[in-house]
């Protein structure tokens, strides 16, 4: 192929890719998600689950302000819910999650199976067949100055069963109440709740940040003399934290490394020419690497773009390889093409391999990566080929000194004795952390007031979540009644069990109720009530035909409180939200006492699994990168010299590893994801030496290349999030490694076996 | 979505209730109060009014004891934080979705006069009081609240709910507003 021919074809995969781009962005398709633990697959189904599970509370926060009993702070209340109404983010906000209640509709509703509902203690004395409970707890209603729920249901549920069932669910067990206000009291101190509801689109990434910004200044205005404490919970809060942030460093890092990468560039070469070159460079394979992430992705995760700017160290090395040769060989377009295509080639596709083979892993975020940087590099390389081979810099004079060998300086043995060491140092000390907690990258002021809510409200940081399958609607709220009735009896814990079920008794359960309360009213066992009533309303409600609340006849506001039920395979499956713990032993216990299997979904320890799983597919995946690059070494070199050359890169990743544990203490995914990175860049450094020998342009170019790479990915050690420092930390130790040991390396090791070849 | 909510809207009848029409409603309290109520519930669904009998018993610090005898033995403790029931062992159960009346027996007995007009329509011919519901949402539960004034203290209440239902209340002071407020 003609020079003219790749440039043309260059233009022409540019203009493409800003063409796809640019109809993205008009049409608003490109998505971004910033949750650490949408990346990753955690199994079966309960990803589904996991996401039902957490639906109805994601839109809602808490937020428990801490002040005193006077006039002036029910006044800041009163003031606050206003502002925060008026917020066009805020869906509603209310002293008491009751308020959003449409009583009269919900009494109505229920009203219609006037004997169909009994409250957790009147069931207890269904169960002892105590008619007197029935009765003492009428009087006792009727005894009352007023209660409307009496008022709303007496005329469709004379006994008063369904007032009573309401009384239960209506009760706040957990909270005192002043005024319109409730409270919770702790050591001296009153906080008071705000429950709010988002907007949905208000919580999305692109707005989250702006509704938490507006929350928080309406938050800042009191009148009051002192400051008032907020405590806050919500998964918008954290995702708004964490976006801000990973934001932030995505343009810091981006912005710093490109301003670095040009920086050495214009240094080096001391001329325009080669720092446009570069910035065509990264531009075009930055290009190529989103066109290729949008093309392929619904939703792009920023942790993505973060790892992917590491493509800038990767893609300048080419650049700078390309522009050495250049201008100290003086060959240009084809014939330079032709002198660095082995090596170029040799080490981008090994590169391009060890990321494309990230795509077999079952971690969105890798696979992320690996489009982005495959894309990317290979787009680097056309351009390094097409654009930068024929628009070569003019020939210097220093050609003939900077293509002669340069001898080694001392010290390879007593580096490689170092690393060693310290590889075998930390071997005895290894440990790798899987905790899903280390990787949260939430504020800590955030993680401390969702334990200081749960604390106070009795709430678990993390939703836990029981799953019951069953064939139909109906066997998951039986299930549902069962196994809420084996956690009351085994444990008598104030954590909250919550499932449509609280709302929606199972038909079989409204049968039960139904059926003994007509037995009372016929057996003449309620005969005091009997007495009192218009026999005209107990025919009425004897003589009604059966009929049953089900799921469809719920208003929609209380359906919208649970997690839905979640298909799979040919059943349902329904979750009970559990906010409180659940040790193996108690989970054993109530399984103990049912037929059917429940499943306890811990997200913490399941996402810690999750990430064991990943940790161990990417030992395999490195094992096969280091095969693969043994092979590919032993192929191109005799075996011997195949052999030492992949030892070079293999041992470097693993003392960058060595000494990341030490550092560090443990070893994470993040860290063995930068290992993939140091084997690519160095197995460059390996061939270019190889192929071109140890000449001063190659060492001159391998040096910049560690720079810029240095650079790029050591600036993110300064990151708040922890899979991204942990990731630099690595590839900075790594990288510097292995230009020190290239720098090192022998003449007899590059050129034995040369004769053979 | 909007709800009735009811402690929300009594509390504020709470609040509000004795001050409202200062020239029209006075009623002076003592800060210790006690006495006998008798109740009589009309409902529909009854074919004769539910009657309560007990006690009474307010004290500024401590709020209202709503101590029913018959025709079951309940105990009912009104306080601005709130409406309890004591139970069987002895300590008092919140009652937060059953308080819409209670809490208005306390505004009335500590006579903390506010701005009633908010809330209700107030009308006055001789020695009795009528507060009709100006929000629809209140109105759907209780239609109006009748009183009848004596010597400066309450001495029936009637409320008037939808369907024809109505609560009566007489109330014999036995101790008078002797330390007036």
């Amino acid at each position: 192929m003609s020079q003219s021919r790749l440039l043309y074809s260059w233009v022409f995969i540019t203009l493409t890719c800003c063409v796809v781009l640019l109809y993205s962005s008009i049409n608003q398709s490109i998505k971004f998600d910033a949750n650490i633990l949408n990346i990753l697959d955690v199994g079966d189904n309960s990803g589904l689950l996991t996401k039902a599970a957490r639906e109805p509370f994601e839109n809602k926060a808490l937020l428990l302000l801490q002040l005193d009993a006077s006039p002036q702070s029910k006044t800041y209340l009163r003031e606050l819910n206003a502002k925060l109404a008026a917020q066009a983010g805020i869906h509603s906000v209310s002293f008491n999650p009751s308020d959003n209640l449409e009583i009269k509709q919900l009494i109505s509703t229920y009203s219609d199976y006037p004997l169909a509902f009994l409250s957790d203690a009147a069931q207890v004395a269904r169960d002892n067949d105590d008619y007197g409970f029935i009765i003492k707890r009428y009087m006792q209603l009727l005894s009352q100055p007023s209660n409307p729920l009496v008022t709303l249901s007496v005329a469709q549920a004379p006994l008063l069963n369904v007032a009573d069932w309401f009384s239960d669910r209506l009760n706040q067990p957990l909270w005192e109440q002043d005024d319109e206000f409730l409270f919770i009291q702790e050591q001296g101190l009153r906080y008071y709740p705000l429950f709010i509801e988002f907007v949905p689109q208000a919580i999305q990434i692109d707005q989250v940040v702006t509704t938490v910004e507006q929350l928080d200044q309406v938050l800042t205005q009191s009148h009051l003399s002192k400051p008032v404490v907020v405590i806050k919970s919500g998964l918008a809060f954290h995702s708004a934290a964490v976006t801000q942030r990973i934001r932030f460093e995505m343009q810091l890092f981006s912005a710093l490394s490109l301003i670095g990468v040009l920086l050495l560039t214009l240094v080096s070469f001391r001329n325009l020419r080669p720092l446009l070159c570069i910035l065509v460079l990264i531009s075009a394979s930055m290009l190529a690497g989103m066109t290729a992430l949008v093309l392929l992705f619904e939703q792009i995760h920023l942790l993505s773009l973060v790892f992917a700017i590491s493509l800038i160290g990767i893609a300048v090395d080419y650049g700078y390889h390309i522009m050495f040769a250049a201008k100290y060989t003086g060959l240009k377009g084809i014939s330079l093409i032709k002198h660095l295509a082995p090596a170029l080639l040799m080490g981008a596709g090994t590169t391009l391999l060890s990321y494309l083979l990230l795509l077999l892993l079952p971690i969105l975020l890798l696979q992320q990566v690996a489009v982005f940087v495959g894309a990317g590099l290979f787009f680097a390389v056309f351009t390094g080929l097409s654009v930068i081979t024929w628009w070569s810099i003019k020939e210097t004079t220093e050609t003939e000194d900077l293509a002669t060998p340069a001898p080694p300086p001392k010290g390879f043995k007593l580096l490689l004795g170092m690393l060693i060491f310290s590889s075998v140092l930390a071997v005895s000390q290894w440990q790798f952390e899987d905790n899903i907690n280390m990787f949260n990258s939430t504020p800590q002021h955030l993680l401390d007031n969702e334990i200081r809510v749960s604390q106070l409200v009795g709430n678990h940081q993390y939703p836990r979540f029981i799953s019951v399958a069953g064939k139909t609607q109906q066997q998951i709220l039986e299930r549902f009644e069962r196994t809420r009735s084996a956690i009351k009896e085994l444990t008598f814990s104030a954590y909250e069990l919550k499932g449509i079920d609280l709302w929606l008794p199972s038909i079989a359960t409204q049968k039960l109720n139904d059926h003994w309360l007509k037995t009372g009213l016929t057996q003449q066992q309620l005969t005091p009530i009997i007495n009192m009533l218009d026999p005209l309303s107990i025919e009425k409600i004897l003589t009604k035909p059966d009929s049953w609340l089900t799921e469809e006849k719920l208003p929609n506001f209380i359906r919208q409180m649970y997690p839905s039920n979640v298909k799979q395979a040919n059943q349902l499956v329904g979750i009970l939200s559990y906010m409180g713990p659940l040790d193996e032993e108690l989970l054993a216990q109530i399984q103990g006492r049912l037929d059917f299997p429940i499943n306890y979904y811990d997200q913490p320890a399941q996402y810690s699994a999750a990430l064991t799983k990943l940790r161990h597919y990417i030992l395999y995946f490195l094992a096969m990168a280091v095969v693969s690059l043994v092979l590919i070494m032993i192929i191109r070199y005799p075996i011997k010299v195949g052999l030492k050359l992949a030892s070079l890169p293999i041992l470097v990743a693993f003392s960058a590893l060595a000494i990341t544990q030490l550092i560090a203490g443990s070893v994470t995914i993040f860290n063995l994801l930068g290992c993939i990175l140091i084997l690519a860049l160095n197995v460059d450094y390996v061939f270019f030496l190889r192929e071109h020998g140890r000449v001063d342009y190659v060492l001159k170019s391998i040096f910049l290349s560690a720079t810029t790479s240095a650079l790029a990915f050591g600036i993110m050690v300064f990151s708040q999030t922890p899979a991204i420092w942990q990731f630099g930390l690595t590839v900075l130790l790594g990288v510097t490694l292995g230009w020190l040991l290239c720098n090192l390396l022998p003449s007899a090791m590059l050129h034995q076996g040369k004769k053979q070849q | 979505m909007r709800s009735i909510n009811f402690i929300p809207l009594v509390l504020l009848v709470t609040v509000h209730f004795a001050n409202a029409q200062a020239t029209a409603f006075s009623l002076h309290t003592s800060s210790d109060q006690e006495g006998q109520f008798v109740q009589e519930k009309h409902l529909t669904v009854l074919t004769q009014p539910f009657v309560t009998k007990g006690n009474y018993h307010y004290q500024k610090n401590i709020g209202l004891i709503w101590h029913t005898q018959q025709p079951v033995e309940s105990k009912i403790k009104i306080t601005t934080e709130g409406v309890s029931e004591r139970q069987a062992d002895g300590h008092f159960k919140s009652l937060t979705s059953s308080s819409q009346f209670s809490e208005l027996l306390l505004a009335l007995f500590s006579g903390e006069q506010q701005s009633l007009q908010q809330q209700f329509y107030i009308e006055q011919q001789d020695n009795r009081l009528t507060l009709t519901p100006k929000s629809a949402q209140i109105a759907g539960v209780i239609l109006k609240i009748s009183l009848l004034i004596k010597d400066n203290g309450i001495q029936q209440i009637v409320l008037y709910e939808p369907e024809g239902n109505y609560t009566n209340i007489f109330l014999n002071q036995l101790k008078s507003p002797s330390g007036q407020d």
